[in-house]
């Protein structure tokens, strides 16, 4: 049986992982969302593509900066969790 | 992922991938028929009964009393159909009906719900999700209820549940309503009635089992429905078939066009006559009974001199009927003076008040007059604030939430949500395109057409409902100028095939497409009112040990009972459907999110600040709410200024934006003043945090 310090040191360090990927990315969605908008006025008067980058920024490119982030969470934090479980069944069998 | 739930997967791919090759040949067939002369009601009746068949068989074939399966579906929806499920129960009518319309008709800004509705899945796959699932209950109350302990917070968030959740129901059923009653030429009434009971068999027999599935098919008939007239329009405007690149030279050509019309003669005509209107209108309302009885002496002697004339009988016609509908009462004559000074008003502006398509808070001017700056910076920050508030709305959604209950594990719920986003994104990257296709139609094609020569869509929308297409021949120069059309944001969608002159066939889809969004997103709502009913309020409070086949049918009945409810409510047509809503979602943001995410990522969150957060959250959303809207500062008595009541200028429908910081407010407040969670709760949360059981 593994003692209880250890777990709970395993744990505090994937907490501490957890809310470093959640936080990263939640800046990013907070970027994507708050500036593209923000300046979408003076960014009318760039050109991507025939659309007005403002236009294209709000109907195209945010959703897919947002698919993005969702993926790579998933991808991140899937591998996290395999980690920590492999860790746990090898502390298991100490 | 076991052998089993690989061979599941393998049998959903094949019956989905039959049924999709079915739903096209179905539609290949249709079209042949229109044209070997089949008539147009024909096939709209074929839509309508050979889809809402289909899903009743889904849901017969699922029926279901157990309770894992009634509740999550058994827990067993593999991430790829959990996503197309989601992407079902999330757009509603609104999403299919009406984002496009807001976008055509008030362009940059309309892109705030495209924005709002799928930003919002980081929000779910970050805070939420992952954590819901591992929990691995039934309902959202569950989660609350298990995270603070006690009645209260539980019931509260029924309470909350039920209100956003009934409120959402009667949007959609009031849509079903509409689209069955355009599909078939019934009243609205028994419109809603029939669409009514296409939902109930589906939830009624098989739960939540049966509305994955349901929903499954559901999404294969609103994307094809959405997505053909898109790709069709396209390829015969620029020759692309992919709409999201193809629209940019459309959209730099609806902006020379909108130049053009701007400095047109005659529409400039138009417009001052239309502010000649308003200003009748206005002395009208000076001395209302005056100008009744004027109004029909004049109309009379008019009619008098036309006939004298000898002028064309159209024309005496029409102003024989509007003498025959002058308003009788002054009540009635006030409330018309007043549409058609505000009416006349808006209309008049330049473009029939559309503002240009591509051009952001066109309202107002960052280099122009005080005013014109004030306008622009209300306009960003209310964009902004929408955009949050529909964020978060979508991170509070309870239908849409339990939802990520019934992957199989909690790296499926992961991946599932980006399935869901990608799902839902194929719909909204087409609606901008739509609405700029279809706005480029109109004005390449019907602005400037004969008024005897209007094509026939035109009459037919306005015969069901003058609100949502009138023309009227304003300077009387027998052609069409874009002043005197005015479209509502419901027909944009809905009659897109016919404005870009496809076949029938596509109409139909399109409006079968619509009653799929309508029905799937009212099944799982439905759900969820009764699931809370049965599971949160009777189960876990009044009889704890009643028996769960017990519960599941108590939850059936409930299912009716609230559907006959919405329904009849949804009969009396309140409001548009975009701004109930939006209402929808500023109340489950303020209710939910605070409570839902502390209680997650805040160890310290205390039962005491559950409850202050949700009232307190909930409390200054409605509060904002009732003294803004105008109809329920009418029902409350509300005297106060509108001016007084605004916050920073913020349009009441995004009143979330307050309710949200004032619930963390609360949440912190209230917890740090109450002892911490003891030790069960906090294993609890543990339980929730860190890998465990529901990871393998």
């Amino acid at each position: 049986m593994e003692d209880q310090q250890a777990i709970a040191v395993r744990r505090a360090r994937y907490w501490r992982r957890v809310l470093r990927v959640t936080g990263a990315l939640l800046g990013v969605w907070l970027l994507v969302t708050l500036v593209g908008p923000w300046f979408a006025r003076d960014l009318s008067a760039l050109q991507l593509g025939g659309f007005p980058l403002s236009f294209w920024a709000a109907s195209q490119g945010a959703l897919l900066l947002y698919l993005a982030i969702v993926v790579v969470y998933a991808g991140v934090m899937n591998r996290l969790d395999a980690r920590f479980l492999q860790d746990e069944a090898a502390g298991d069998h100490d | 992922m076991t052998e089993a739930s690989r061979r599941f997967g393998r049998t959903l791919h094949r019956r989905y991938g039959l049924y999709t090759a079915g739903v096209i040949v179905f539609i290949g067939l249709l079209g042949w028929a229109e044209r070997l002369g089949w008539s147009r009601a024909w096939i709209g009746a074929m839509f309508l009964i050979a889809t809402v068949a289909v899903y009743a068989l889904i849901g017969l074939l699922s029926r279901t009393t157990d309770e894992a399966e009634y509740y999550v579906a058994g827990r067993r929806v593999p991430a790829f159909y959990n996503g197309m499920a989601t992407a079902a129960d999330w757009m509603s009518a609104a999403s299919f009906i009406g984002t496009a319309g807001v976008l055509y008709l008030q362009g940059y800004a309309g892109l705030a719900y495209i924005l709002g509705w799928t930003g919002g899945y980081c929000l779910v796959a970050l805070l939420l999700a992952p954590y819901l699932r591992r929990f691995g209950k039934f309902t959202l109350p569950d989660f609350i209820g298990a995270r603070y302990g006690g009645r209260l917070p539980r019931l509260a968030a029924v309470t909350a549940a039920v209100i956003v959740s009934f409120v959402y129901v009667v949007v959609q059923i009031y849509g079903v309503g509409l689209i069955t009653s355009h599909l078939t030429g019934f009243s609205f009434e028994v419109g809603i009635f029939v669409g009514l009971g296409g939902v109930l068999v589906c939830s009624f027999l098989g739960g939540m089992r049966a509305v994955t599935w349901t929903q499954v098919a559901q999404y294969i008939v609103l994307i094809i429905a959405y997505l053909t007239p898109v790709v069709w329009l396209s390829f015969n405007q620029t020759g692309h078939l992919v709409p999201p690149v193809a629209y940019g030279q459309q959209l730099q050509k609806v902006g020379e066009m909108e130049q053009r019309l701007t400095d047109d003669p005659k529409e400039r005509e138009v417009r001052a006559l239309l502010d000649q209107r308003a200003a009748q209108a206005r002395t009208k309302l000076a001395d209302v009974p005056a100008a009744m009885s004027e109004e029909a002496r004049q109309l009379a002697e008019q009619i008098q001199r036309m006939k004298a004339e000898d002028a064309p009988l159209a024309r005496i016609q029409q102003a024989e009927r509007r003498l025959q509908k002058l308003p009788r009462t002054e009540e009635a004559a006030r409330a018309a003076y007043e549409r058609e000074r505000d009416q006349s008003l808006a209309q008049a502006k330049p473009l029939a008040g559309m503002p240009p398509q591509a051009l952001p808070f066109a309202s107002g001017n960052p280099q122009g007059t005080d005013a014109e700056r004030t306008a622009f910076e209300s306009s960003r920050r209310n964009f902004l604030a929408l955009v949050l508030c529909l964020m978060m709305g979508t991170a509070a959604m309870p239908h849409v939430l339990t939802r990520y209950y019934t992957t199989p594990s909690v790296s499926e719920a992961r991946r599932s949500v980006g399935w869901s986003l990608f799902f839902i994104s194929l719909l909204y990257v087409a609606a901008p395109a739509l609405a700029v296709m279809v706005k480029y139609q109109v004005f390449s094609g019907l602005i400037g057409t004969p008024f005897d020569q209007l094509p026939a869509w035109i009459r037919s929308w306005s015969k069901l409902d003058p609100s949502l297409v009138s023309v009227e021949d304003i300077n009387g120069d027998g052609i069409l100028q874009l002043s005197e059309l005015r479209m509502g944001q419901d027909v944009v969608v809905l009659a897109a095939p016919e404005i870009g002159g496809l076949p029938h066939v596509i109409t139909y889809l399109v409006a079968a497409g619509g009653l799929a969004a309508a029905l799937s997103t009212a099944d799982g709502l439905l759900l969820t009112i009764a699931n809370a009913l049965s599971h949160d309020v009777y189960f876990r409070v009044l009889n704890p040990g009643a028996s769960a086949i017990r519960r599941v049918m108590l939850s059936k009945v409930l299912v009716l009972v609230v559907a006959v409810l919405a329904a009849w409510l949804a009969s009396l047509r309140i409001a548009d459907i975009l701004q109930f809503v939006s209402a929808a979602f500023s109340l489950a943001a303020s209710a939910f999110f605070p409570v839902l995410t502390l209680g997650i990522f805040w160890r310290r969150a205390t039962w005491a600040g559950a409850v202050a957060a949700m009232f307190s959250g909930l409390g200054v959303c409605i509060y904002y709410m009732t003294t803004n809207l105008p109809w329920l500062r009418h029902i409350f008595g509300v005297t106060r200024p509108l001016a007084d009541c605004r916050w920073w200028d913020i349009d009441p429908m995004s009143a979330g934006v307050f309710g949200v910081p004032v619930g963390v407010a609360a949440m912190v407040a209230a917890s740090l003043l109450t002892p911490g969670a003891a030790a069960a709760g906090a294993r609890w949360l543990d339980g929730v945090r860190y890998p465990g059981t529901q990871d393998r």
